[in-house]
């Protein structure tokens, strides 16, 4: 038991070195910006809670304000407050009524406290035209950009917010939008689901909860790990890159090459839990996962299935051309789909997906193998003889093919090149027919057919 | 000393067209095409009962016999090259013995039978039953086995099979063994609704009078003694005999033997050349286009000029990469017919190749693949695909590792190319275009180190990526 300790010392003192280093490259250089995107309509002036206490206006602006004093020590963090509805009457309709109050800058949470006092609800819900201004507010796209809306009615001024935020996010302004709903009915879900994750807050309790959780969520440091698991649902896949894309946008946020750590295990990675993901596993062929949700505390554990074999193609025998052997591929078809998932050159070993697939090797005839079974760590290999090489010498230029009799049949599998003085072909070993006939002649009885034998790794020369 | 070197290549041009045709003899027939030296005729002759009711003044048997009789007399007054034979059933055993098998070769084939076949049949009172089908094989064993000759069989009957025969499939017997042209049938009497079962035997004819058998006969020796030549067209889409320089292969329809295969030509009036089939076979024909056309079973028109037209209507594909850039090994085109999984033609890039007209299916081998489908093909047109030429990407590392190489955009990413051990020089040719590369460098082994490097490949330029 104790000549283990110093390995998992070991271990823990590099899982400690290499974590510092992704914080200090993934976290710390990402500064997280969040903008409060506060509704001061004037419904917001309504009561709620038990006893129907206070104003929704003054809940929101407590709970933001403690929110804003705990954010405060955070040196990772930048805040700002945009406010609409707060300075035209509700009778004035005036859709243009939101303003920047306090902008991201170092000293703005103390700014965001004072201000908020000075406020008062009054006019309309402008969501959509809101957000469109929100977007120039973030200094740069190069932090953790959040827009944290809380508002207690839908878009008043005909906007579409869902497009708008959905167009931020997807052009990387925005990484996030989250919505409170304040005292909002439960059927107007729908109405916000599409701007972000939306959480309902029925009574000022609720609120704070709610803030808490949010912000908790944007802050909190989550650890993932993706376990590529085999046959026997052991995460010993490895050395293949994964891709996320972030939903709902798309767009592909990391890719990190799996890597299993000293002790065998796939390693830790440093995923920004405030997004879902679509995993891309590029295995041949690519495996995807949809909608990887995240848990913002503790270690998340993504297992994918991700079963491989290996796939060995060789020549066997005497190389004469290498040029000739180059054009020799392998197009690798899964079975069921037909869709070609590689083409893989000869003398290679890849891994692919276990299960079957069809071959088409590009040999002159072309080779089909079909039904090749792929299994776990196993090596399929598929051995071909090296082709024999016909060397055509042509005293003239001819019209012509090579053929192959098959069922008695005559079956063309190269058409000569008439312009072309002479050729060389890469053939699969077997017995040929020639048949040719000179351009210049004008007449079929001038054809000539010569019957010639390929041995795998030996050249023949015909002399037309 | 100019002129003497235009001389001199003259000359030896000369001397190579000389050559050429000492090498290629002008030879206007295939060695094992058709060339008949004379003609048989058989007339199988019906004997039954009903041969006996009256026709034109006399009875149908004597018509027949009274038809075969004059037509002999005039062929021995001729020099032409002809044997004939004559053999009748159902003449020696009455109705009543319903006997079956009742056929007889009355006067074995020989040069100036007129006389003892008009003596046989005197002799031949018709009673019995109408066994074809079993004549015409006995028939077909009266014809001496003799390759250069042209056999023709003349039925002459007044009614149907009445054994359970099939005279049909003895019909094909014939084709099938080369044992005659196709029967030629004279009919007595018949009537028009019967007269098809006679269709899939051979050619019918309604005779009643000395006139229409003399015609008959004309066509008769016609077809059994002119030569048979036959010229196969090749159709381009708009039905003209266009389309040439293609393999062709000509089977026989029934033993699938392979008889002759050329290489289709046009002459300097632009017809194709003519060749000596024989009448008696059925042929498949295959134009080894690209995908090859096949016609089964043509049947010629003896001694006539036959004419087999085949659709071949064809376009061209012409690949090519733009730019100067030399590979050592020319890209390659995978083309299949659209909706095939059959490798149609893996083309090389820099040629031309025809194609039947129609839509294709294109894989180029490129990095990465470039694919089109529906790539159209038509008459006499050549079809120009040219891809740009590739760029060249250029890794430098220390450290070894593990990269692979992607097109990204639009939530995907697909691989191009994987790296599976980075050595410290990597060459890689890539069509032109954005990529993305993921590497994983062996100095920091772990996921978070995995680097990303946008790159752009121009054509013939290279990108050097240093990691």
């Amino acid at each position: 038991m104790f000549y283990r300790t110093p390995h998992i010392l070991l271990f823990f003192l590099l899982l400690l070195s290499i974590s510092t280093f992704a914080q200090s490259s993934k976290q710390n250089n990402q500064r997280t910006r969040i903008l409060f995107l506060l509704d001061a309509s004037g419904s917001m002036q309504s009561k709620w809670g038990t006893g129907n206490m206070e104003t929704r206006w003054h809940s929101a602006r407590n709970i933001l304000t403690e929110m804003v004093d705990y954010l405060s020590q955070r040196k990772d963090v930048e805040l700002a407050l945009r406010v609409y509805g707060h300075q035209s009457m509700l009778t004035m309709k005036d859709c243009k009524d939101t303003q920047l109050e306090v902008g991201f800058s170092l000293n703005s949470m103390s700014y965001i406290k004072t201000r908020l006092q000075t406020l008062s609800p009054k006019g309309v819900t402008p969501i959509a035209y809101s957000l469109e201004k929100a977007a120039a507010d973030f200094p740069d796209n190069k932090g953790r950009n959040i827009i944290i809306l809380m508002t207690d009615g839908e878009e008043s001024c005909g906007g579409d917010p869902c497009a708008v935020a959905n167009a931020l996010e997807e052009k990387n302004i925005v990484l996030k939008h989250f919505v409170i709903g304040i005292g909002v009915e439960a059927s107007a879900r729908q109405a916000f689901d599409c701007i972000g994750s939306y959480f309902q807050a029925q009574d000022p309790v609720a609120l704070k909860n709610t803030l808490s959780l949010i912000v908790n969520k944007i802050l909190v440091k989550t650890t993932a790990e993706v376990d590529l698991l085999d046959g026997e649902s052991n995460p010993s896949e490895t050395d293949v890159n994964m891709s996320f894309f972030n939903l709902p946008t798309g767009l592909r946020k990391y890719d990190f090459y799996h890597t299993l750590n000293v002790r065998g295990f796939p390693d830790t990675l440093f995923v920004d839990p405030v997004s879902e993901y679509d995993l891309l596993i590029h295995t041949l062929p690519p495996v995807r996962k949809e909608n990887v949700a995240l848990a913002s505390e503790g270690h998340n554990i993504i297992s994918v299935d991700a079963a491989q074999g290996s796939m060995e193609i060789l020549l066997q025998g005497k190389t004469l051309n290498n040029n000739l052997n180059n054009k020799i591929k392998c197009l690798v078809r899964k079975k069921d789909s037909g869709e070609i998932v590689n083409v893989q050159d000869f003398n290679t070993t890849e891994k692919y997906l276990v299960g079957k697939y069809n071959l088409e090797i590009l040999t002159l005839p072309p080779t089909y193998i079909n039904d090749v079974d792929v299994s776990q760590y196993k090596t399929t290999k598929i051995e071909l003889p090296t082709p024999g090489i016909a060397n055509l010498v042509k005293k003239y230029e001819v019209y012509g093919g090579i053929f192959l009799v098959k069922e008695g049949r005559l079956q063309k599998i190269y058409e000569m090149n008439a312009d072309a003085k002479n050729e060389l072909i890469a053939l699969s070993p077997g017995s040929y027919q020639l048949i040719y006939r000179p351009k210049f002649s004008k007449t079929m009885h001038n054809t000539k057919t010569v019957e010639f034998q390929i041995v795998s790794g030996e050249s023949v020369s015909l002399n037309l | 000393m100019k002129l003497y070197r235009v001389r001199l290549f003259f000359k030896i041009s000369l001397l190579y067209i000389l050559c050429a045709l000492l090498y290629f003899p002008a030879s206007a027939q295939f060695a094992n095409e058709y060339s008949p030296k004379f003609t048989r005729i058989l007339f199988l002759v019906d004997g039954s009962g009903s041969m006996k009711e009256p026709m034109d003044g006399s009875t149908r048997f004597d018509l027949a016999k009274n038809l075969i009789a004059e037509y002999l007399d005039s062929l021995s007054r001729t020099s032409a090259k002809t044997e004939t034979a004559v053999r009748v059933f159902g003449h020696q055993f009455h109705r009543s013995a319903a006997n079956c098998q009742d056929s007889k070769l009355e006067v074995p084939f020989g040069k100036h039978t007129a006389a003892s076949v008009k003596m046989r049949l005197d002799a031949i009172t018709p009673q019995g039953w109408t066994a074809i089908a079993y004549s015409m094989e006995q028939a077909a064993k009266d014809f001496p086995e003799q390759a250069d000759v042209t056999n023709a069989m003349v039925l002459i009957t007044d009614g149907l099979e009445t054994c359970g025969g099939n005279p049909c499939a003895i019909a094909e017997l014939f084709q099938r063994k080369k044992i005659a042209l196709k029967p030629f049938i004279i009919g007595l009497g018949i009537p028009a609704d019967k007269q098809k079962a006679f269709d899939c035997v051979g050619k019918y004819y309604d005779v009643t009078t000395t006139s229409t058998f003399d015609a008959v006969m004309k066509t008769v020796v016609t077809q059994a003694m002119n030569p048979t030549t036959t010229q196969i067209n090749l159709l381009n889409a708009f039905g003209k005999p266009t389309e040439t320089d293609v393999e062709v292969s000509l089977h026989d329809s029934y033993s699938g033997a392979l008889l002759y295969n050329f290489i289709h030509a046009l002459n300097g009036a632009g017809l194709p050349d003519t060749l000596m089939l024989n009448p008696m076979a059925k042929y498949d024909v295959i134009v080894h286009s690209v995908p090859q056309v096949s016609k089964n079973g043509v049947e010629l028109i003896a001694g006539t000029h036959n004419i087999i037209p085949v659709e071949v209507p064809q376009g061209s594909l012409k690949l090519a990469e733009a730019g100067l850039y030399k590979r050592a090994t020319p890209l390659q085109c995978i083309i299949r017919e659209k909706g095939k999984r059959e490798i149609l033609m893996v083309q090389d890039f820099g040629i031309a190749h025809k194609y039947l007209t129609g839509v294709y299916d294109l894989e180029i081998l490129t990095l990465p693949m470039i694919k089109m489908q529906d790539v159209p093909m038509k008459q006499g047109v050549v079809k120009d695909i040219t891809v740009e030429s590739p760029g060249t990407l250029s890794i430098t590392n220390s450290f070894g590792g593990i990269a692979s190489i992607y097109v990204a955009g639009d939530g995907k990413m697909e691989r191009v190319y994987e790296f599976k051990k980075l050595t410290s020089k990597e060459i890689l040719l890539l069509q032109p275009g954005k990529y993305v590369m993921v590497t994983r460098l062996n100095d920091k082994k772990s996921s978070v180190f995995t680097r990303t490097d946008n790159f752009e490949i121009s054509s013939g330029t290279i990108t050097a990526l240093r990691l």
